[in-house]
């Protein structure tokens, strides 16, 4: 078959084919272009050599955007990409990605921070970076926020990082600055076209009340993730009032013997901090010791498998997020991902706790289980919960209904899972408004970034 | 402020008297036999107040400078820490090596995957001093 060959025509592209020397960037055009580049660099540390674009560091006073370099204006499209590569001899502080103005930091993209590798809008860590390895970047608008991805060094694939939901500025600027880093950076470009990422799956939870059935694709990116099956115990998950509902399967109320350490049980009666400081009839908890039972402290157990609703991801490598739309105090609510949704017997669960923290556990065994990682973080309705698994690392994000972020923690987790993420809790009181799966990027479902 | 600290456990979870020591967060950075070692975050006063229940291995802090500069310099072996690593027969720290070094070796035993620079937890806010400054 004979290929056409056309060149391509960029909206943005700067390969940095011709040497400057320092301080001669300003009044030069992109090579081989277009674009056009607005420089700030006032001592003079900004060159091209070797094809590459070179920060010899901040200024004498270090200072967010200068030296730096804006290019021309590029109207917002969801999908619409910018790419750049970086080698960091020292990684500092530095940025690079959209910027609504020609000046000062950038809007939708990454600072580093002594290798740590953040989200501007939220200033919270996404990653990390080391010194000596090339990275490409992509940073991709959404209708409102920005898609984050990298490859390079330990993300040997194409990684979704993040995706944030702040800013909607109609012209944005591609722009990279640096405040105290000694980089070179390459490769700005932004293609003609627009990009689409894929969800494994999506459900908006808008639909006639029944079992929760089918994902509905119509979360806030509408890019698909419709028509996967959400797998439950019969009559477990279902649709109320445009809401997700869990109703767990409650045994038979226990009033003798001791409770078994890591089953999760419901209390139906308890003298004043029995089972644990200000337990209340009601309360949902994961038993950590073998307290005993009798005729005024009385438990039902929850069965664990009854606590889940999950989809079918194919990788364990993904990110969760969901949006709690109401959360009963001690009461628990939150994401995850699990090795079988029938027999759930190791997994790892991120969740609001109703007692004003955001937790995550892991369990080896249906009954082993471990506290990963907590912090305080006080409910609001429809914040979300945002779980995220690479291989053995995992981040816990919360994220306010206006798109604020924190990371609560991040580590590493000893459960094996596999490709079953979704909704986890404790009692029919909370309900989710929202549920959405991402891939990591592990398995090279992100490799068509290459093409562009 | 976040520290590194040794705490014992009770069926998974770290064993911390919300009463009497609350913190901010914590995340487990290796399960050990009986205690684990765990990143804390906290204001200082909550910090000190759990490390007499705990095993402080080190404080590290976040500054305009530079992100836990602490790990930098070698270990200061406290006499607590000294006496937890003899009980548990571990290795007692070197010195001569820089407390990241040291902690990344002893949780490294337990959690092999274990990195400084992939384990961390939020902190309170007022507590922490931005890493450079972003303004728009």
């Amino acid at each position: 078959m004979r290929r056409h060959n056309r060149p391509r025509v960029w909206l943005l592209n700067d390969e940095f084919s011709y040497p400057l020397a320092a301080g001669a960037m300003s009044g030069t055009f992109a090579r081989p272009g277009p674009g056009v580049p607005t420089v700030v660099d006032t001592e003079a540390k900004l060159s091209v050599a070797n094809g590459v674009l070179t920060f010899a560091g901040g200024k004498v006073a270090p200072d967010w955007g200068d030296p730096g370099i804006w290019y021309g204006a590029v109207t917002r499209v969801a999908g619409r990409t910018l790419l750049y590569r970086t080698n960091y001899t020292t990684s500092i502080d530095d940025e690079a990605g959209w910027d609504n103005t020609q000046e000062g930091t950038a809007l939708g993209g990454y600072y580093t921070s002594f290798g740590d590798l953040k989200e501007i809008n939220n200033q919270i860590s996404i990653g990390a970076v080391s010194n000596a390895v090339e990275y490409s970047f992509a940073v991709i608008l959404r209708a409102t926020g920005t898609f984050y991805f990298i490859r390079g060094g330990a993300y040997t694939k194409w990684t979704l990082l993040f995706l944030d939901s702040i800013g909607d500025e109609a012209s944005m600027y591609p722009a990279i600055s640096n405040r105290r880093s000694v980089m070179t950076a390459d490769n700005i470009r932004v293609p003609p076209g627009w990009v689409s990422i894929p969800i494994i799956a999506s459900d908006s939870c808008v639909r006639a009340d029944g079992p929760m059935g089918l994902t509905d694709g119509l979360t806030a990116e509408k890019n698909g993730g419709g028509g996967k099956a959400w797998h439950f115990d019969a009559g477990v998950a279902t649709i109320a009032t445009n809401k997700a509902v869990i109703t767990p399967t409650l045994g038979a109320e226990l009033d003798a013997g001791n409770l078994v350490v890591g089953t999760w049980y419901s209390i139906t009666a308890t003298q004043a901090d029995h089972f644990y400081v200000g337990c209340a009839v009601g309360d949902t908890f994961r038993a950590a010791a073998a307290t005993g039972l009798d005729a005024n402290n009385k438990v039902q157990a929850i069965a664990l498998s009854s606590m889940f609703a999950t989809v079918s991801t194919g990788t364990a490598n993904v990110k969760i997020r969901s949006t709690v739309a109401a959360l009963t105090a001690k009461r628990m609510a939150g994401v995850a991902i699990v090795n079988d949704y029938t027999t759930p017997t190791q997994g790892i669960v991120a969740r609001f706790d109703g007692g004003g923290n955001v937790s995550i556990i892991e369990f080896t065994t249906a009954t082993t289980w471990n506290a990963l990682g907590t912090a305080a973080k006080a409910f609001t309705a429809s914040d979300l919960i945002e779980l995220d698994v690479s291989g053995v690392a995992w981040r816990c994000y919360h994220v306010t209904s206006l798109g604020v972020a924190v990371l609560i923690a991040s580590g590493i987790l000893t459960a094996a899972l596999a490709g079953n993420a979704g909704i986890w809790s404790t009692s029919p009181l909370n309900t989710f408004s929202s549920a959405e799966v991402y891939a990591k990027g592990n398995e090279s479902q992100y490799s068509f970034l290459d093409q562009l | 402020m976040k520290s590194y600290m040794i705490i014992p456990t009770q069926g998974g979870s770290p064993v911390i008297d919300s009463e009497k020591t609350p913190i901010h967060g914590y995340v487990l950075c290796a399960p050990m036999k009986g205690n684990s070692l765990y990143l804390v975050s906290g204001t200082q006063a909550q910090l000190d107040a759990l490390a007499k229940a705990a095993v402080q291995v080190v404080q590290v802090s976040e500054t305009e400078g530079e992100k836990w500069p602490e790990l930098k310099v070698p270990l200061v072996v406290t006499p607590v820490l000294s006496a937890f690593l003899a009980t548990a027969k571990e290795a007692a720290v070197d010195t001569k090596l820089s407390a990241g070094e040291n902690l990344k070796a002893l949780a490294q035993k337990y959690s092999p995957a274990f990195t400084i620079e992939g384990t961390d937890v939020d902190a309170p806010k007022d507590d922490v001093k931005p890493v450079g400054e972003i303004v728009k």
